[in-house]
């Protein structure tokens, strides 16, 4: 249970979970980046502190995989903005880096905290 | 990652921005939501979004393909350095177009003299046939025979029957060409006549090349038939020169030195025969020779005589057969018919050896001239080329030492030293690349250059600057970048950081070792290319020192060969009697004569052995040349008449046989046989010496004292013969005057090869004139650079050293012996580089041995020549910045450290 107090981790701290957020926070819809940054800390609640600015080349990196698609949009407050959508290869990813993530985490979890008693005892 | 970013990438980098300003706005407009004020909004802002350069740069450098946009920066750099200092950049760029131009033309030539690969089918497989032998002699034949460069004389002609039984008779080949070129050919077609060459070919020939007809068909076995009607093949470049490319022309009807064959066919474009430097323009079955194709040839019948040897032979390799397994194979039938030959007086069981060879790069009688040659020119050629990266790297190391403060503070700021040298490389590869440009027009000029200056023009090579020369000078400028770059950019970016900042260039007071060394060794290579130079420029000198016992001046030469024009018998010696009465009494010709060879050349010799012992005899003799002359030879050559009388007009064919021998052949009978019979080891047949004459030149000037055996051609007649003109009149008037006489008795008989005697002497080494011609070029190049990177490196050093010679100024230091100093310290350099130059000359030297004439690989005058050549660089070049040095002002010098 994540707390409060607990030191912000750094977002991209282990490999493509950045990636994996961004592809969360776009699923329900198109969203620019100022937004996903702050879905992310938001959802995270604070923890996972996100550089805003480091965002971006992450961004960048998944338009140039073909996961996510980018256009300039008119944002709440009427300003110019650079909105991103995913795309039905994103979408493909994001269903599979979340079940590996889940996989992952509960492999994790299980190490952590071994359900049962020990297989022998003598 | 996709080029296409790449290339817009700069158009990305302002979309980036926007989006980044657009957070910004965002970010700051919630901030003033939440009550911010407007200012304070932003700033918080920007720190929520971090570095934004970062940021920025993040995304560029995922866009860029990162060694590429070093490389174009690099580049940009490098190219605005050289722009800036042009006159260093010329200096470079020249001396490396001069260096590549001149490696490029040599290779070019070496490439057409030997290294071109025959255009037909797998030509790796196909191997020649020759042999040697220390003594033996065939019987009679004709081919060419030359020494190859272990000094044996390898002959390259076989008999007729000899290759139709190989062509029976082997396992290891998977086919046999034989051929004969032809120089004299009369070719009619289109109502003139012109001469041309032409190859006789055994019918198998276009088979086993596997070569593919450019039009019509090629020759076959039943061309050969005895009932097959006459044709002929045209060559390409015949067909494209004399018909412009007509493809009519085949079906129609030309005459071949007055037989008249059918055209049924043009060879393969880019086949220029077998033997390099010999372009046939017609290809004849070999059985024309029974049809009388040539006049004087149906005798012995040379298609079934089998001791006379007259054709060049050619095989096909089969798969997998190694060239010895194919020689040891060929050998068994060549050894049993050599014995089955009529038993040679002369021979003592000295029979011929059998050889093999690739043919590959064609049948190449050249090539084996001018192996050794162009091997040493490709030598000398690199070593200029050394000599070249030699100076530049010394360029580049004053330039970089210039650049101390530049670079230390690139450093200082953070380049790393491999990004440094990585700089320093691209300018030096740079200036290679633009030398390399500059060079391809320089090989370009330098081959036109060496083609008119030093080939003969029947030597018919084309060398050009192909495929394989553009993919050497690439590899030059590779290398010479790299090896220019490489020191100087290694030794620029070792420079401890805090000293060079703080100290500044200028108070560099320590020698400049590694620019030293590299000067030293570049006047040892340039020692070593001037030597080779002397030597053959001694060669030369003395090959044209020599007294080749004939008077040469005003003489001049021309051939004819009636037969071909069909005449024969009685009309033949009319002809050639009237041809010769006419000559003596045509305008400003004080003598005439006619004789079967051109003394002092190597076109053409006969030989023979002669012994005292009447008949045939087993007599062991050296070699004895014969020549058959007229009345009126030696006079016309001026060769002195030591005893005895001369041959003259009443030695006519009915009367005794007779001949006139020199004194070497003389002394061979320990004295002058005058009046004695000598007798034809072989026939038997004996002829009275009337006449010992002074030793001359018979086979080139090289060899003087050769026995020579002096017949009279009524005598012994010849088809062809050369006649010999002593005139005072200018050529250009004494040609038209000798056309006139000959074509005031038959127009129709052309003359070949009109020449000075002198030049006819020359041909006969052709290949030293070159050597010599090239080889001083490329000396001339090694002096003028080393000249060019002596006086950089001695200006760099008075520079470097000005301050400590505006104190020896200020204590007392005349300006004659700061002159002095730098001076001294020139001549120490280049005293150096000559004393480690000097030993490798001379066992570079050793190697030459076999080009040179009556010099010795140490030549004093060659060594001696080639290190005052050098003293002299020595103090020119060193003159201009040691007088600077004397004008130094110490107060100046002082004050500027």
């Amino acid at each position: 249970m994540p707390k409060r107090h607990a030191p912000p981790l750094q977002a991209d701290l282990l490999q493509g979970t950045l990636d994996l957020l961004i592809l969360e926070t776009l699923r329900p819809g198109p969203a620019h980046g100022h937004t996903i940054a702050h879905v992310i800390e938001h959802r995270s609640e604070e923890v996972l502190q996100v550089e805003h600015g480091s965002l971006y080349p992450a961004l960048h990196r998944l338009e140039d995989r073909g996961w996510i698609a980018s256009f300039w949009g008119t944002s709440e407050n009427n300003r110019r903005a650079r909105y991103y959508r995913l795309t039905p290869r994103g979408r493909k990813q994001w269903a599979q880096q979340t079940s590996r993530w889940q996989q992952l985490a509960e492999a994790v979890n299980r190490v952590l905290r071994p359900e049962g008693p020990p297989e022998v005892m003598s | 990652m996709s080029w296409r970013r790449f290339v817009h990438r700069a158009r990305w980098h302002r979309e980036r921005q926007a989006e980044l300003e657009a957070y910004l706005e965002e970010e700051a407009a919630a901030n003033q939501a939440r009550g911010m004020d407007a200012r304070l909004a932003r700033a918080a802002a920007k720190r929520k979004l971090g570095n934004e350069t970062l940021v920025l740069e993040r995304i560029y450098r995922a866009n860029s393909i990162g060694w590429l946009d070093t490389l174009g920066r690099d580049l940009r750099y490098a190219a605005r350095l050289l722009r800036r200092s042009p006159g260093f950049t010329t200096v470079a760029v020249l001396s490396l177009a001069l260096g590549i131009g001149g490696n490029l033309a040599v290779l070019g030539m070496r490439d057409a003299v030997m290294r071109r690969p025959l255009p037909v089918e797998q030509p790796g497989q196909l191997i020649r046939m020759d042999w040697t032998a220390h003594q033996w002699e065939a019987r009679s034949g004709w081919g060419t025979n030359f020494e190859d460069h272990q000094g044996r004389e390898i002959n390259t002609s076989f008999s007729y029957p000899m290759f139709a039984q190989w062509q029976r008779e082997n396992h290891t080949l998977s086919g046999l060409a034989a051929f004969r070129p032809l120089t004299h050919m009369d070719i009619f077609a289109d109502g003139h006549a012109e001469p041309g060459k032409g190859t006789l070919v055994s019918g198998s020939y276009q088979r086993m090349l596997g070569l593919r007809p450019r039009l019509g068909r090629g020759l076959s076995e039943a061309d050969l038939a005895a009932n097959a009607p006459p044709v002929a093949v045209l060559g390409y470049d015949y067909w494209q020169s004399r018909w412009g490319g007509d493809a009519g022309v085949v079906g129609t009807t030309i005459q071949v030195n007055h037989l008249p064959v059918t055209v049924v066919g043009v060879e393969a474009e880019g086949f220029r025969g077998l033997e390099v430097g010999f372009t046939p323009d017609v290809y004849l079955p070999m059985s024309l020779v029974e049809r009388g194709v040539m006049q004087g040839w149906k005798n012995p019948p040379r298609l079934s005589d089998a001791g006379y040897w007259w054709v060049e032979v050619v095989g096909r390799l089969r798969k997998g057969v190694s060239l010895e397994q194919a020689r040891a194979d060929l050998e068994i039938g060549f050894g049993q018919w050599v014995k089955a030959l009529p038993a040679k007086a002369a021979d003592h069981g000295d029979l011929p050896v059998l050889l093999a060879d690739s043919a590959a790069h064609g049948v190449n009688n050249l090539g084996e001239d001018f192996a050794l040659p162009m091997l040493i020119l490709l030598a000398l050629s690199g070593l200029v080329m050394l000599i070249v990266c030699i100076n530049l790297a010394n360029l580049l190391l004053a330039r970089a030492a210039a650049r101390q403060d530049e670079l230390a503070v690139r450093l200082a700021i953070g380049a790393g030293r491999p990004a440094l040298i990585r700089q320093l490389l691209t300018e030096s590869l740079v200036l290679a690349g633009l030398g390399a440009l500059a060079g391809l027009p320089v090989a370009a000029l330098a081959l036109r250059g060496i083609l008119q200056v030093f080939v003969p023009p029947e030597m018919d090579i084309r060398p050009g600057l192909d495929g394989m020369v553009l993919v050497a000078a690439v590899g030059l400028a590779l290398a010479a970048g790299l090896i220019m770059g490489l020191i100087p950019a290694w030794r620029a970016t070792r420079v401890p950081r805090q000293r060079s900042l703080a100290g500044g260039a200028r108070t560099h007071t320590g020698r400049n070792r590694m620019g030293e060394a590299l000067l030293v060794a570049q006047m040892a290579l340039c020692l070593l290319v001037i030597a080779g130079a002397g030597l053959f420029q001694r060669t030369l000198h003395n090959l044209q020192a020599v007294d080749p016992g004939l008077d040469a001046r005003h003489v001049t030469v021309f051939e004819m060969d009636a037969p071909l024009e069909g005449y024969s018998g009685v009309r033949l010696a009319t002809f050639y009697q009237q041809v010769l009465d006419n000559l003596r009494a045509a305008p400003g010709v004080s003598a005439a004569t006619e004789t079967d060879i051109v003394p002092g050349s190597t076109s053409m010799s006969s030989t023979h052995s002669l012994g005292l012992k009447p008949g045939k005899s087993a007599q062991r003799n050296a070699r004895t040349y014969v020549a058959k002359i007229a009345p009126g030879f030696f006079d016309a050559y001026r060769i002195a008449v030591l005893t005895g009388r001369e041959l003259n007009a009443r030695d006519t064919a009915d009367a005794p046989r007779v001949a006139v021998i020199n004194r070497a052949m003389a002394q061979r009978f320990h004295g002058y046989p005058v009046g004695q019979q000598l007798y034809d080891n072989e026939t038997g047949e004996g002829v009275t010496v009337v006449g010992v004459v002074a030793d001359a030149a018979y086979n080139g000037v090289k060899e003087l004292a050769a026995p020579v055996v002096y017949y009279p051609l009524s005598q012994k007649p010849s088809a062809s013969v050369f006649f010999v003109v002593r005139s005072q009149m200018p050529p250009t008037g004494l040609n038209r005057a000798l056309r006139g006489a000959v074509s005031a008795v038959d127009p129709e008989v052309p003359m070949y090869g009109l020449q000075t005697q002198a030049a006819a002497m020359q041909a006969s080494y052709d290949a030293q004139i070159l050597m010599a011609g090239l080889t001083s070029l490329l000396g001339g190049l090694a002096l003028l650079l080393a000249a060019i990177g002596l006086y950089g490196l001695m200006a760099y050093n008075v520079t470097r050293r000005t301050r400590e010679i505006g104190i020896r100024v200020a204590l007392g230091a005349s300006r004659g012996s700061v002159l002095g100093m730098v001076l001294r310290h020139s001549l120490r350099l280049v005293g150096i580089g000559v004393l480690l130059g000097l030993p490798l000359a001379w066992f570079a030297g050793r190697a030459l041995t076999s080009l040179l004439y009556r010099v010795s690989p140490g030549d004093p005058w060659a060594f001696g020549g080639a290190v005052g050549f050098l003293a002299a660089v020595a103090v020119g070049a060193a003159w201009w910045p040691a007088r600077r040095a004397a004008r130094v002002d110490p107060m100046a010098a002082l004050r500027e450290g």
